[in-house]
């Protein structure tokens, strides 16, 4: 008899994740799958709107990533109107740019990741939060508080609004940074750098208690994708993207502009979300990752010491190989929170950071318009076409959930296959099966958020859609 | 006299969700408020200098206006980065030892498709809402 197992988070009405896994007469993993609703709605939305107002209107796509939006849509609308923005305006939307990255990447390993390295998977869902870390380790919670405080404070200071600011326009940003933000920033760098350390120091015991755990928990071998300074080195707000084989060859290095060339994009009958991948290689044979683990994948070094020396641990790890496993990317993701933290500091020592000079003005010179930057769960991809009065008729948007899509359903699949006994349900089967997907950071709780809590659970029908077993956690 | 925060939640491109927006922009502006597409459990750290703290969200179910008070959940949320009324209450408390009052205005909604509008019947909730709301403070 042919069952199914359902385990569905959906506690909104939209933009939200459904795992399914199908059991054999046995209670052996046949296939697993993830289903996300996308948002693709927002495309639609945009359409007619004036072009200038999209820097405004994208970043409501999501309430934990917001800059990411507003910055890839800042430059793309920068292309619209043919203008190469000062080089204070780069720095400053550079500088929010970092200033999320702290905050997303602290936001996730301290609340989603934390629990499972610190607590383990089969602790029980009841001490499995906020008081179960704080036994456990009673500083760490203030700590994690307080670093995403931080990264949200940059963000406030430069751009004037923690959430949703019209900071970025189109020809660069609205305002000049105050010497008094400058230093306020500058006077807490060192300490949340500290706070970082310490959470490095938790993934690598983690990482070097379990070893065979982390090198084989949803490990695969697929391509890397990410954007890199000229010289090889990390970028994420800028710079060119690269392409990594499977086997760490780079395969192919091409402006943002050109991503339609590069980026196909299946579609699948059981999903919203698009597979994309990496054309030259058709699907799945092309399929990557994105995010922080691809992102160190790909690059050659980190131009800022502290996350550099990080960085060279992170390679050894590889052996000369991508690092595959998907628990890895709870590591890159502090790595690059250091790194942020180092470039928010250059950028604020840069003479320049206080400049004037932020803003170019500009009419409707080109009817396409193309940003990406690297948002902290990977590469998101902004694309306008306009016509001659600056209004909307297409968008396109890759989201890196989307990227990761492939990912995700590869790395829930291997460790329900591993783990899940259909014949002997237990909680640390599902928390495995959930972390799996933690890895990947994706932004399921994006557009709407309503009140109407629905609890976790996993279903167990037969073919027949009879309901057999449920497992609920409230 | 008693501290008081007004927290509206949700995201007002989608009709009805930003029905908790929608509400602060209609209340006095003595009243302190924080508007938020989503709640975040760092979001404590704010809460925790209040004596009460009122969330104002849509709901997709149950009455046009419902009110209640939120009672401490040890909760996980799994996958998600939002964190629950219930949730924030527990960090609030055994974070910072404090121990504010939180109390959840939800207001039914009926259309949370993309756009800037309430619909018609969510805005009548609305007006109950905001009634309520400034009943609720008259009387603190």
């Amino acid at each position: 008899m042919e069952r199914k197992i359902t385990i569905s988070p959906v506690t909104r009405i939209e933009g939200h994740a459904r795992v399914t896994i199908h059991l054999n007469e046995d209670g052996k993993v046949e296939k697993a799958f993830m289903h996300v609703d996308q948002f693709r709605g927002f495309e639609k939305f945009s359409e007619g709107r004036h072009f200038s107002e999209m820097p405004i209107i994208t970043p409501r796509i999501c309430g934990i990533c917001p800059i990411s939006h507003h910055l890839a849509s800042a430059k793309a609308t920068d292309e619209i109107i043919g203008v190469d923005i000062p080089r204070t305006a780069k720095l400053l939307r550079e500088l929010i740019h970092m200033g999320q990255i702290i905050q997303s990447h602290s936001m996730h390993f301290f609340e989603l990741a934390g629990p499972d390295l610190i607590l383990g998977w089969d602790a029980d869902p009841k001490i499995r939060n906020v008081v179960g870390l704080i036994q456990e380790n009673p500083q760490l919670a203030l700590k994690a508080v307080k670093l995403r405080k931080f990264g949200q404070r940059i963000i406030e200071l430069v751009a004037g609004r923690r959430i949703h600011p019209t900071f970025a326009v189109p020809g660069g940003v609205n305002s000049a940074l105050s010497i008094e933000a400058r230093d306020e920033i500058l006077k807490g760098i060192d300490e949340m750098i500290e706070y970082i350390k310490e959470g490095i120091k938790i993934a690598e015991d983690f990482i070097e208690k379990n070893k065979e755990t982390c090198d084989k928990f949803a490990s695969f071998s697929t391509g890397y994708m990410g954007l890199v300074k000229e010289d090889g080195s990390l970028e994420l707000y800028d710079g060119k993207i690269r392409f990594m084989d499977k086997d760490g060859n780079i395969v192919k290095e091409f402006k943002p502009k050109y991503y339609l060339k590069y980026i196909g994009e299946k579609v699948e009958d059981w999903t919203y979300l698009k597979f994309p991948y990496y054309k030259p290689f058709g699907y799945p044979e092309g399929v990557y990752r994105v995010g922080p683990l691809a992102r160190l994948n790909i690059a050659d070094k980190i131009s800022t010491p502290l996350a550099n020396e990080e960085f060279k641990k992170f390679k050894a790890l590889g052996n000369g190989k991508p690092v595959e496993g998907s628990i890895y990317y709870h590591y890159a993701r502090l790595i690059e929170t250091i790194y942020a933290l180092e470039r928010a500091r250059e950028i604020l020592e840069d003479p320049d950071a206080m400049s004037q000079d932020v803003l170019r003005l500009g009419e409707v010179v080109n009817e396409e318009g193309i940003g990406v930057v690297e948002a902290p769960r990977g590469t998101l991809i902004h694309h306008y076409w306009v016509d001659e009065k600056g209004t909307i008729e297409k968008v396109n948007l890759i989201v890196s959930t989307g990227h990761n899509n492939w990912a995700m359903n590869k790395a829930v699949e291997e460790v329900a296959k591993a783990f899940v006994d259909g014949k002997n349900l237990k909680e640390g089967m599902l928390n495995r099966v959930e972390g799996a997907i933690r890895c990947y950071d994706p932004c399921l709780s994006c557009s709407t958020h309503a009140i109407g809590k629905m609890p976790l659970l996993i279903e167990l029908y037969d073919k027949e859609g009879n309901l057999l077993d449920i497992i609920k956690r409230d | 006299m008693k501290k008081i925060l007004l927290v509206g939640f949700g995201n007002p491109f989608r009709r009805d969700d930003g029905l908790g927006i929608k509400l602060l922009d209609l209340i006095d502006d003595k009243v302190e408020k924080l508007k938020v597409q989503e709640l975040t459990f760092d979001m404590a750290e704010i809460f925790k200098d209040y004596d009460i703290v009122i969330f104002i969200d849509a709901s997709i179910e149950g009455d046009e206006i419902s009110f209640k008070k939120i009672t401490e959940e040890k909760t996980f949320s799994p996958l998600t980065h939002h964190t629950s009324c219930e949730e924030l209450l527990s960090w609030t408390r055994t974070l910072y030892n404090k121990n504010p009052e939180f109390y959840l205005l939800s207001i039914k909604g009926y259309d949370f498709d993309f756009g800037e509008e309430i619909s018609e019947r969510a805005l009548e909730n609305l007006k109950k809402g905001l009634e309520f709301i400034k009943g609720f403070l008259e009387n603190i």
